[in-house]
């Protein structure tokens, strides 16, 4: 995945969920489903995606791993939230991954970046349903967070948050401000991980598309399809099609 | 067109539609969701506009409730009613062709594709023809909080789920509940919702907007469109208690939960002459309460009509026998009553008087008193000269019911004399 080899990647998900269901590994399997499962659920492959997830998590539940449980429930409620544009279960898978973050007491565990992507998740959301004051809401309470997380996680989470508070600039019709935003965010995710780069900049067109801001939306699609993976990914690149190109 | 639906359609349709991908791959699902979705809130608007709970106790297959549609809008069509709802003349059609489409994926194949494109473009242009027809509807929230001023939320578009707008209208009606909903539309009067249609809360603080799906014995079951399953919410309704009095003579007010079944209930138990009525005075008052409570004019009219017929053609065809019983010269009846028509040109006022006055100057009975007819003889002429309306229900049934004993006491006085027995629907 680092060389952007992604259907490489894919094919090691799967031969090593093939060994690990033989040997009856639940805990490596687990740990081999939720990777597949994210992998999916960055190259837009949803209904595998949420398969995979749905598993994982029942076996995370026997295995009374809470941790994990929180994080699956945050990507779940995203594969919700563009999958099937079901705002209102994806809100609630949100609320779930929080109330559980919130609530952990196991030794060693830091609730922190599960919060901040919690409260993430939760402004996309929100966002999707033109509430621009609950979408504001949840960036602030993520950004609150993020001033305890370090390293890639917390650059990650600070972009991401870029990300939503140009949503809401287009929620608030501050187009210039929208357009800075997302721009300057989506490059500093290239840089940071150009598999998520892609992700978002789909993610961001389709909000923008909604929203019937369809100009910015192909600029961002043009600018998306100079990412590398975007060629080497059929489905990427289809999904990046739809929003046409800004000549 | 889709961008301008979401944005304007009542808030769960715009939540189904924003879930509905145009264009990308079709999710019959959610769009037979959509569809189904769209026509119980028509009906539900028609409803509350109308005030009509007929048939809202049985389950009914979609055709149906597009045959109510129509009803509906065609009663309004007859009170002369600007309808909320702005129904094309192609509604029907599109309506029939989406119904047909349904159809096929519930009872056939559920695959839509290939072959099919053409007819799924039909099928998008129809739904959203049939969603344009509430793109001018506003659902508006009474806020919670008591209020005297003229704010409510709009549960409008997408947005209405978590952030719905401001806005102003003047018309509120005097005595709204806080959290109630209002319907409204340019050039029509706006209307409350309830119990038709009614907000709820969500557990993620969002703003569910519910449709009557039943309503049954001290219940309201309501069905939320945007649940994910088909999720039905049960609340209880007002009434702890049945009482025999009303039971007895009207059993149906209490399976239908409307305002309208509160003031029957209560005219019942302020009528204590009620329970003096005979059995078949009772299915007249019967006949008249349950179209009061359905809002059915025609089923209002009709029992009256009949009544008066029978009862006007039994008095007319036993004049002459009833006087000579009685040993009256017919000329002195009529001089008494005053009256100067002939006896078949005579009106049902005349008829009553003379029936009234003619024992008067019998040597036979004295045991009949002269009678004021005119309120019975103005319900009777209002019936016969479609002045008649099931609006004022209560005046009518008041009317009746005053005067049956008294035209019960005439008829059997005549009955007796003539030794005629005539089988009626609402007397014997």
């Amino acid at each position: 995945l680092a060389h952007g080899e992604i259907e490489l990647a894919r094919v090691h998900f799967d031969e090593s969920i093939r060994i690990k269901r033989k040997s009856g590994d639940g805990i490596g399997l687990a740990a081999s489903l939720g990777g597949l499962a994210l992998l999916n659920l960055n190259t837009w492959r949803f209904e595998d995606a949420k398969a995979r997830l749905l598993e994982d998590l029942q076996l995370v539940q026997e295995q009374r791993d809470l941790v994990t449980e929180i994080r699956l429930h945050n990507w779940l409620g995203q594969i919700i939230l563009y999958s099937d544009s079901n705002i209102l279960e994806a809100i609630g898978e949100f609320q779930t991954s929080l109330r559980l973050s919130q609530t952990c007491v196991l030794p060693g565990y830091a609730p922190v970046s599960d919060t901040v992507f919690g409260h993430i998740g939760l402004g996309f959301a929100y966002a999707a349903a033109n509430s621009a004051r609950r979408a504001a809401e949840a960036e602030h309470s993520a950004r609150q967070g993020i001033k305890s997380l370090i390293g890639v996680t917390a650059e990650f989470a600070a972009t991401a948050c870029e990300v939503l508070s140009g949503q809401i600039f287009v929620l608030e019709d501050n187009l210039p401000s929208a357009s800075v935003r997302l721009k300057g965010a989506l490059d500093h995710l290239l840089n940071l991980s150009p598999l998520d780069h892609c992700d978002y900049c789909i993610r961001v067109c389709r909000f923008l598309a909604q929203m019937g801001q369809r100009r910015m939306a192909a600029t961002i699609a043009t600018a998306a399809r100079r990412n590398s993976l975007v060629s080497k990914d059929s489905v990427l690149h289809a999904h990046l099609a739809l929003f046409g190109d800004d000549e | 067109m889709k961008d301008i639906l979401s944005e304007h359609l009542p808030t769960p349709l715009a939540y189904l539609l924003s879930r509905y991908d145009y264009g990308g791959t079709p999710s019959v699902v959610s769009q037979l969701r959509l569809f189904e979705a769209t026509l119980m809130f028509i009906e539900h608007l028609l409803r509350a506009q109308t005030q009509c709970a007929l048939d809202l106790a049985k389950p009914a297959p979609l055709g149906a409730r597009v045959a109510r549609i129509r009803e509906l809008r065609n009663r309004l069509d007859r009170d002369a009613v600007e309808p909320i709802v702005n129904i094309s003349a192609d509604f029907n059609d599109q309506v029939s062709r989406l119904l047909s489409m349904r159809n096929t994926w519930i009872h056939g194949s559920p695959r839509y594709e290939g072959a099919e494109l053409m007819d799924r473009r039909q099928v998008e242009h129809d739904m959203s023809e049939i969603l344009k027809t509430l793109v001018d509807v506003q659902i508006l929230l009474n806020p919670l909080q008591p209020t005297t001023s003229d704010v409510f939320y709009e549960l409008n578009g997408v947005r209405g789920l978590f952030e719905p707008t401001l806005v102003r209208s003047e018309k509120r009606p005097s005595d709204l509940a806080p959290g109630a909903l209002l319907g409204c539309r340019p050039k029509v009067s706006p209307i409350v919702l309830h119990p038709f249609i009614r907000w709820r809360q969500g557990s993620s603080g969002e703003n569910r907007v519910e449709l009557l799906s039943t309503a049954r014995k001290a219940e309201f079951v309501y069905f939320d469109p945007i649940g994910e399953s088909p999720e039905r919410t049960v609340e209880s309704g007002h009434r702890d208690g049945e009482d025999l009095q009303v039971t007895a003579l009207i059993p149906e007010a209490y399976q239908v939960m409307l305002p309208i079944a509160d003031e029957v209930i209560q005219f019942v138990l302020q009528s204590p002459q009620t329970v003096k009525l005979t059995m078949k005075a009772r299915t007249l008052v019967h006949d008249l309460l349950r179209a009061a409570l359905f809002d059915d004019e025609a089923a209002f009219v009709v029992p009256l009509f009949v009544f008066f017929t029978q009862v006007e053609t039994f008095l007319r065809k036993n004049q002459a026998r009833f006087l000579s019983a009685l040993g009256v010269d017919p000329k002195d009846a009529y001089v008494t009553a005053g009256i100067s028509n002939a006896p078949e040109r005579m009106t049902f006022g005349e008829l009553l008087r003379v029936y009234s006055t003619a024992p008067l100057i019998s040597v036979i009975t004295d045991s009949f008193q002269e009678e004021d007819w005119t309120s019975i003889i103005q319900l009777r002429n209002e019936v016969s000269h479609g002045r008649c309306s099931v609006r004022q229900w209560r005046e009518s049934v008041t009317t009746t019911i005053d005067n049956y004993q008294r035209i019960d006491r005439l008829l059997t006085l005549v009955s007796n004399l003539t030794s005629e027995r005539v089988p009626m629907s609402y007397w014997s």
